[in-house]
């Protein structure tokens, strides 16, 4: 999910919101299995000048968010970590 | 990659943050004007079809057959799903492939069906198996009944039924000279008919037709039962041609002379001048050697006799005395180690001597009938070889004879000196079956050259049988000349009666030595195919019930394969029973009959719920699988929910999730039928998604 720089489109934070909220009801009723959608705040991005201003309130409005239990995890890298994928095959 | 910022943070955006709740529930009359306005506003074919209430009807209708459920957001009904356990199964099993859906009814109970219809399949499998083999018994039977050995064995039978008749009525000829004398063709003609009166050579029925079976062994008879009656007799020693005249009064020269001689021998001889006298005397001996003009019965009677002899009880007691005594019998085709030699072959004719010198026992009176038994009945293959031994070259022959066999008796023992070298079989003498065999096959006949030194024995001996033979019939025929060196072995008496006689005596014995060899060669092998074979046309002629009388032996034989035959069918079927696991339907389907339709469905075994009504709002049409939910729920024991429309009707997004179930060929049925599986809620749980993004997730916030 990409936001738009509402202060180019002149888009107060209340229709932002509202039209999110129209896209994610589209969302739910072409996919009816979907119970929720997650978004990933990435922290460099949060650092960035202006982004928190622009991001922040739609996230207040529809999301909630997730505490994080340990964020120096976040530092792994995942692809050189050795995770396998357990599964399986239901007879 | 260095992992992610470690200030980033997940947010979660539950979809009832966007979208309203919808709960659904039992549709009350309450809701009839919010769901009488959404049904009206998306078509009016429904009220004008079931009329102004039938929402209302639909509502107060439910009973534990019929449900209504209507989605509610807020304190508005926005849809309603009119759900029923009525549902037509044998209906829609023949509209729509479901078989692989159980025809929607209880696994159990389908599998009883399946079952029932893998025994029908499994049923009319061995139906075609036992009928195809049925029609084979039926062909070889018929096959069998109409050949050649099956036809003859028929026709023993037939005249067995008939001999002393038959014998009677041709000793009243041959016993009374006169009426003898009086005896034409046309009169045994009558007779033989007589005999064969109720007899039918059987043709192939239309099995042959019906099974498709080309077999070039199968053929139909075009010959009468007589020629039939008179062919079958030549291997037993009858003249071919017989009703003909040929090989008629063979043996009246011989006799005569001998009546002659024993006269001569009785009276005192008298000085013999050339007078008139003498002379008509001389003319009436050349008439009395002449053969009579009427029919000569006497090898009909003969050959007769021997067939009659030749019966099942017979055959069946060479089979088995050659079977019991198989060493012995190898022996007579050994080397002189005792090794069988499979390209030695023996004259069957003598087959019976070897036999008797390799102590193997049987009732004196059957030796005789071996050779004819095996031809007439087994088919026996020979190899026929023809020696011929002209007047002039006897001298030189009988040189050659002896020396061959005073080689031999020094080589050879005296179990193993019979049939081993054909050069050997030039010196035993044939028999009268020999003779009657080389006459059925044609030949002129069998003479021994080294016989032929001893012939005109006193009848009885072997010798005599010479004159028996059909070869020597032939003596006496308008063409044969008068050619060869005498015999001495009657001339020793010096009166001059005796010495005419044995003129004769010498001009019948030249012609014996002009004749041909005639010996039929058969292997060890080739006897005991010819034994199989006379064994499996009684055994099968006895079960077809041509032979009736007699025959105990083989009457057990076929009694024993019988019973054989009824263990192995038993065990056939035991291998076709089937152990299957218990089911309480199977008794239930156990009366299908088909493989295309089913058994009356109990109501127990009824899977599935169909949607008789569905209409929702269009903003949450998106939820309209939440009332697949809840219906189950309310009848859990069905596992199906089900929905037809007609074609023409747009699939809704409650379908989107169905599966649309292809026609039968020529079925009648004009909707779409669409089902869901109660499992197929649990779909979206199994998605697919991005290992990596879903890892990351697990790991850092649950």
């Amino acid at each position: 999910m990409r936001f738009l720089d509402r202060r180019n489109f002149r888009i107060d934070t209340n229709l932002e919101t509202e039209l999110l909220r129209l896209v994610f009801q589209n969302v739910y009723a072409t996919h009816s299995h979907v119970e929720g959608i997650n978004f990933l705040l990435r922290g460099d991005a949060v650092e960035e000048p202006g982004v928190a201003d622009l991001v922040k309130p739609i996230l207040k409005n529809i999301f909630i968010q997730i505490p994080s239990r340990d964020p120096a995890a976040l530092q792994v890298n995942f692809f050189e970590k050795d995770i396998s994928l357990k599964y399986s095959i239901r007879e | 990659m260095r992992g992610i910022h470690s200030s980033s943070s997940l947010y979660y955006s539950p979809r009832q943050k966007c979208f309203e709740y919808v709960e659904i529930r039992i549709a009350k009359q309450e809701d009839h004007d919010d769901l009488a306005e959404i049904f009206n506003r998306q078509s009016e074919v429904l009220t004008a079809q079931f009329g102004e209430f039938f929402i209302a009807e639909l509502i107060a209708y439910q009973n534990e057959n019929q449900k209504a459920l209507v989605a509610q957001v807020g304190e508005k009904a926005v849809g309603l799903m009119s759900i029923s356990k009525d549902i037509d199964y044998q209906l829609l099993a023949e509209g729509f492939e479901l078989d692989q859906y159980d025809n929607l009814l209880r696994s159990e109970f389908m599998e009883a069906v399946k079952d029932r219809k893998d025994e029908i399949v499994l049923a009319q499998k061995y139906e075609e198996i036992d009928r195809k083999r049925e029609a084979q018994i039926k062909v070889l039977e018929e096959k069998m009944l109409t050949s050649h050995w099956g036809q003859r064995i028929a026709l023993q039978q037939h005249v067995k039924a008939r001999e002393t008749l038959a014998k009677e009525k041709m000793s009243e000829y041959l016993t009374n000279e006169e009426l003898y004398k009086t005896l034409k063709r046309e009169d045994v003609e009558q007779m033989i008919d007589e005999w064969l009166a109720g007899f039918r050579l059987a043709q192939p029925g239309s099995i042959f037709e019906q099974e498709g079976v080309k077999d070039p062994e199968v053929n139909c008879w075009v010959m009468s039962e007589r020629d039939f009656f008179l062919e079958t007799l030549t291997y037993f020693g009858l003249p071919k041609d017989y009703i003909s005249g040929n090989g008629h009064w063979h043996d009246w020269a011989y006799n005569k002379l001998l009546e002659r001689r024993q006269q001569l021998i009785r009276k005192q001889p008298r000085a013999k001048k050339q007078t008139k006298r003498s002379k008509k005397f001389e003319e009436k001996k050349e008439e009395e050697v002449k053969e009579p003009e009427s029919f000569d019965l006497a090898p009909l009677e003969k050959a007769f006799t021997k067939f009659c002899q030749a019966g099942p009880d017979v055959r069946t007691s060479l089979r088995n005395i050659i079977q019991q005594n198989l060493q012995k019998f190898v022996f007579i085709f050994s080397n002189e180690n005792g090794e069988l030699m499979k390209g030695r072959n023996i004259d069957v004719v003598d087959l019976g001597e070897y036999m008797k010198e390799n102590q193997i026992s049987w009732n004196p009176t059957n030796w005789e009938h071996i050779s004819n038994i095996l031809h007439c009945f087994g088919d026996l293959k020979f190899n026929q070889i023809v020696t011929r031994v002209m007047p002039q070259d006897e001298n030189k022959k009988r040189e050659e004879m002896k020396e061959l066999k005073s080689k031999t008796v020094k080589k050879t023992s005296a179990a193993l000196n019979v049939g081993k070298d054909k050069n050997q079989k030039l010196l035993r003498e044939p028999s009268k079956d020999h003779s009657a065999q080389k006459d059925k096959e044609g030949a002129t006949g069998p003479v021994d050259t080294e016989e032929a030194k001893n012939d005109l024995k006193p009848p009885g001996s072997p010798e005599s049988k010479l004159m028996e033979s059909p070869d020597a019939r032939n003596l006496l025929s308008p063409d044969t000349k008068f050619t060869g060196s005498p015999d001495t072995k009657l001339m020793g008496s010096p009166d001059p009666a005796k010495k005419e006689t044995d003129t004769l005596v010498e001009k019948y014995t030249a012609l014996v030595r002009a004749n041909e060899i005639v010996e039929m060669f058969s292997s060890y092998e080739e006897i005991l195919e010819a034994l199989d074979k006379i064994r499996a046309f009684d055994q099968m002629m006895t079960r077809l019930g041509v032979i009736t009388e007699g025959a105990a032996v083989l009457k057990d034989e076929v009694e024993e394969l019988k019973s054989k035959e009824e263990v192995e069918r038993e065990d056939e079927l035991n291998r076709r029973r089937r152990d299957l696991p218990e089911n309480e339907w199977r008794q239930w389907c156990s009366e299908l009959a088909d493989l295309n339709s089913l058994p009356m469905i109990p109501p127990d075994v009824h899977n599935a719920i169909a949607i008789n009504l569905f209409c929702i709002d269009e903003k949450y049409e998106s939820r309209s699988i939440d009332f697949l939910e809840y219906a189950f729920s309310l009848f859990p024991e069905r596992d199906y929910i089900i929905l037809t429309q007609p074609h023409i009707v747009n699939e809704s997004i409650l379908l989107q999730s169905f599966v649309q179930i292809p026609k039968k060929k020529n079925a009648i049925f004009d909707d779409v039928l669409y089902i869901f599986h109660k499992d197929a809620l649990l779909a979206p749980l199994i998605t697919v998604i991005e290992i990596i993004l879903r890892v990351i997730l697990l790991t850092i916030f649950s």
